[in-house]
């Protein structure tokens, strides 16, 4: 089976959007027919990652492969990137502003809850060189 | 003189030179009575606790306990919900099982939507009579998410529900029974 990649890309800050090519990666992931739980953790990681990249990133690109083995996520921006990645993992740690709060985010949970749902995570990041993130999930034992 | 307790079926005498040995006894007898009866009525209160039926509830009764207005999800309103759930954090909404739940938020925006989406979300309702936009409505209308508005703060939405038996998310789904 040939791999199937499907790219969108992300837009810093544009709120009003800001969710929904997470949500037709859901539905295509669905439309494929894969396992409610899995389909499930990919959602959360996905909405979660375009959430930081137009919340704290810059314009970016969420780029999705699925192959018979794996589903890969992809998100990477040319934001401001992350100081300290360790410390952006911790449970809390969160530079959100009030707009972001006002809005139901900025409790400092989405890194770690992405870390949580995916089988792995790297993160590629460094202070004024973007952010990139590749989560990783495995299809049934693969 | 005698003094005559009776303990039970047992008849017992004390002279009167015991008579505060008596009144001790007595006392200790309504004591233990007293905490048998404490016990027993915990034990009832206990019961009543665990007789709680746990169930899901339709969206119609949902929207009817609540007094809601149903803003989307007209065709919807036989779908049983699970379980409850309230939040305006919308991170805290994709940390746990939250599929097939109602949730209840003071929130609202087109984030609440999309959370609920991602979650899996049963139906929305937004506390306080809060009015959704119109770009709210479509985003709902667009992935099949029940809306619904009730004038009943948060508190009071929660107890009305978890009163008919709608538990929180953390109740084992084993002991739900669905109610049709
Ligand atoms: N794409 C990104 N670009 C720059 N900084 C980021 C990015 N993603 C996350 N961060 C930083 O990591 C912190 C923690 O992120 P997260 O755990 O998602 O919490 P929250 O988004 O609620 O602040 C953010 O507050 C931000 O400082
Ligand atoms: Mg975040």
């Amino acid at each position: 089976m040939a791999n199937l990649v499907n790219s969108f890309s992300i837009k810093a800050r544009d709120f009003a959007k800001a969710g929904e090519n997470s949500l037709q990666i859901q539905s295509l992931l669905k439309s494929i027919g894969f396992e409610p739980e899995l389909i499930r953790r990919i959602s959360i990681c996905a909405y979660e990652a375009e959430m930081n990249a137009v919340m704290h990133g810059g314009d970016g690109e969420l780029l999705v492969t699925v192959d018979p083995k794996n589903i890969v996520l992809e998100v990477s921006d040319d934001g401001p990137g992350i100081k300290d990645v360790k410390l952006a993992l911790r449970e809390g740690y969160s530079t959100a502003t009030p707009e972001h709060r006002e809005m139901g985010f900025g409790a400092g949970m989405g890194l770690p809850n992405i870390n949580k749902n995916a089988d792995s995570l790297a993160i590629d990041s460094s202070d004024g060189r973007g952010t990139r993130l590749r989560i990783k999930f495995k299809v049934g034992d693969g | 003189m005698i003094y005559v307790a009776e303990f039970g079926q047992l008849p017992i005498e004390f002279c009167a030179k015991c008579a505060r040995n008596a009144l001790r006894c007595i006392f200790f007898f309504e004591l233990s009575a007293l905490s048998f009866e404490l016990f027993r009525f915990i034990r009832v209160r206990n019961r009543r606790v665990n007789d709680i039926k746990t169930k899901a509830l339709s969206l119609k009764d949902i929207k009817d306990l609540l007094r809601a207005e149903l803003i989307v999800g007209e065709d919807k309103l036989d779908i049983p919900v699970k379980a409850g759930t309230a939040s305006d954090l919308m991170s805290d909404m994709l940390t746990g099982q939250n599929s097939n739940v109602v949730l209840l938020t003071g929130l609202c925006n087109v984030q609440v939507i999309r959370t609920s989406v991602i979650a899996g979300v049963a139906a929305v309702v937004l506390v306080r009579g809060k009015q959704p936009t119109e770009e709210i409505i479509t985003q709902a209308r667009e992935h099949g998410l029940p809306l619904l508005s009730t004038s009943f703060t948060m508190f009071t939405s929660c107890g009305r529900l978890f009163n008919k038996g709608l538990m929180g998310v953390e109740e084992k789904v084993s002991t739900l029974h669905h109610s049709r």
